[in-house]
């Protein structure tokens, strides 16, 4: 069982303009801004890390937008969450049992 | 005499307060569409239709105000709306979408209620969210048909009420984290759903009188939460059990401390207010012909768009 | 730009109820209504959540007034504003039926003490309303430093819908 409030304070580490909300009643980490790989290129944008179940996933990992060339065997497909818009790839099975931060690992390899 | 006279029973200022009311119609398939044709009979003022796809041969069976010829000519089910609604009134204020609901947020935050005549339990769950954040009304319906072995079937769906803190779709059973989880597993293995045009009309006509029971009101007793079963078998249309039983519900899946925009801030809103942006025009509704029908079918095909 | 306040029925009526308790001294009750917000373009949706009455300890002896809250009052609805990153409406009845308007006291006061909440929340509008038994009226503030703004368009939302605008001079 994950501790929302600890688990957040290391994703805050991480990103330090990290935001937390909820939908569902479930938490929800807005990360703005955010630089990661994509398909072997620098990218930054908004991610939206949701760390329990979502669309029918255990865990679910949004993007501000949809990254050509990157995960495109993955299936992207749009959600409204927060109120905004969010791409998803289809990238299943990263557990909620775990760290947030190695949660968000797991999820970026689906486009890295 | 004013072609409202039938119905003026719905109240005196029904006329003005119906013309007054924006609805957003998220689905204008075989539900969606034949909400669109009533509700511009009952003379509903505003529109945001959305929907992304083109009329297709498969949908003719259903779809009310699409033709033939619209699906020679590749006509988008967004434009067959908007000409069936300006063939009923006036001057419909009408926004037309032809994308997913996901790129209409904006128009439907106008709406005074919001109806999702859609085929999947995600964009239910998450139409609803958005609707529950913006305290707007939402009804939902849906058929099915279910395959009972031996050659028969069930024909069965559903008319949903779902108001701001009352119970939801969750509460009722109807989104469930299985069955999310059953459909994201289906994904691209989706195939065409049978629909008919009778259920369809059963259920948007129900929905359409709730449309009306919440912007003109005929009767006293008010029905804040209203969850209608639907055996096309029987021809039967009544109250699910949860009807009662949710009545005085809390929904706790959608706290009202969610409402909102989370992400909101008034400094940006003020920041863009002070820099007017001119608004893109939504893109036209015009049918299709010759090489862009073709190359739209085909990019339809490869994605695999589901049709209702 | 266009300001609508939406608000369940449910939630309304229950603020009508609490605001027309007596108080032991005071004339009038007065309260804070927390809201979220959001936008498209030149629209603006405040989004009523919950309420909170001021309690009867909160407010001061002024028989010159309807009601005079105390700093302790104040303090608390600046306290939920931060903590919870909120839009904060002060909110009071002035009984009867039809449109209400604020008096000259409340918008003194109001214009005293609602910017202050932009020194705790400043991501968030604040305002003021002001209720009748069938309607309301109310004020936003988009910015501590720049003078308020009329909410146009109010929706009480419930079976049925009921809607109304008012119409206030800029």
């Amino acid at each position: 069982m994950t501790d929302t409030a600890t688990e957040f304070a290391t994703i805050k580490l991480l990103h330090p303009s990290a935001s937390l909300h909820t939908e569902g009643t479930q938490p929800a980490v807005f990360l703005p801004d955010f630089k990661f790989r994509a398909a072997g290129r620098a990218a930054q944008m908004a991610l939206l890390l949701y760390p329990s179940a979502h669309s029918g996933y255990a865990t679910r990992l949004f993007f501000e937008q949809k990254l050509e060339g990157a995960g495109q065997s993955r299936n992207w497909t749009e959600h409204t969450v927060l109120s905004r818009k969010w791409w998803a790839p289809s990238w299943k099975d990263v557990v909620a049992d775990q760290p947030w931060t190695s949660m968000l690992g797991a999820h970026l390899r689906a486009v890295a | 005499m004013s072609r409202f006279d039938r119905q003026s029973f719905l109240g005196a200022d029904s006329e003005t307060k119906l013309c007054a009311g924006t609805i957003g119609l998220v689905g204008l398939g075989g539900g969606g569409s034949q909400i669109v044709q009533q509700t511009g009979h009952l003379g509903i003022g505003g529109y945001v239709l959305v929907d992304p796809d083109f009329i297709e041969e498969t949908n003719t069976n259903r779809l009310i105000g699409g033709t033939l010829a619209d699906v020679e000519a590749a006509v988008t089910k967004v434009a067959i709306a908007e000409r069936l609604l300006r063939g009923l009134q006036k001057q419909p204020r009408i926004v037309p979408v032809q994308d997913t609901w996901h790129n209409a947020t904006g128009e439907l935050k106008r709406c005074d209620i919001i109806v999702g005549a859609v085929d999947s339990f995600k964009e239910r769950d998450q139409i609803e969210r958005f609707a529950r954040r913006h305290l707007i009304p939402y009804i939902d319906i849906g058929m099915d048909v279910h395959d009972l072995g031996g050659q028969k079937y069930l024909v069965g769906g559903q008319v949903i009420l779902s108001m701001p803190g009352k119970a939801c779709l969750r509460c009722c059973g109807l989104i469930t984290e299985e069955r999310l989880a059953m459909e994201a597993n289906k994904y691209g293995a989706a195939g065409s759903r049978p629909q008919v045009v009778w259920s369809n009309g059963v259920l948007a006509s129900t929905a359409v009188g709730l449309i009306a029971q919440l912007l003109t009101p005929w009767y006293l007793e008010t029905i804040e939460f209203v969850y209608l079963d639907y055996d096309g078998n029987r021809g039967t249309l009544i109250p699910d059990d949860r009807m009662e039983l949710l009545r005085d519900r809390t929904c706790p899946h959608h706290p009202s401390e969610e409402a909102g925009d989370p992400l909101f801030d008034v400094r940006e809103f003020n920041r863009r207010a002070a820099t007017p942006v001119e608004r893109a025009d939504r893109p036209s509704t015009a049918p299709l012909t010759g090489l862009w029908r073709r190359l739209g079918a085909t990019v339809a095909k490869v994605l695999g768009a589901s049709n209702q | 730009m266009t300001a609508h306040f939406k608000i369940t029925r449910r939630l309304l009526e229950s603020i009508r109820r609490d605001l027309e308790r007596p108080h032991p001294f005071a004339y009038e009750r007065v309260g804070f209504i927390s809201a979220g917000l959001s936008s498209a373009e030149e629209d603006l949706w405040v989004l009523a959540r919950s309420y909170r009455a001021v309690a009867d300890d909160d407010y001061l002896r002024d028989p010159s007034v309807g009601a005079m809250m105390g700093p302790e009052a104040i303090r608390k609805a600046l306290q939920w504003a931060m903590s919870e990153g909120v839009a904060i409406f002060h909110v009071h009845t002035h009984g009867g039926h039809g449109h209400p308007g604020f008096s000259g006291l409340d918008l003194r006061e109001q214009a005293k003490f609602v910017p202050n909440f932009f020194q705790i929340a400043p991501q968030c509008p604040h305002g003021a309303l002001v209720l009748s038994a069938n309607s309301a009226h109310g004020h936003i503030w988009l910015d501590g430093d720049k003078p308020y703004k009329p909410i146009t368009r109010f929706v009480e939302v419930g079976a049925p819908l009921n809607t109304w605008s008012t119409h206030e001079p800029l």
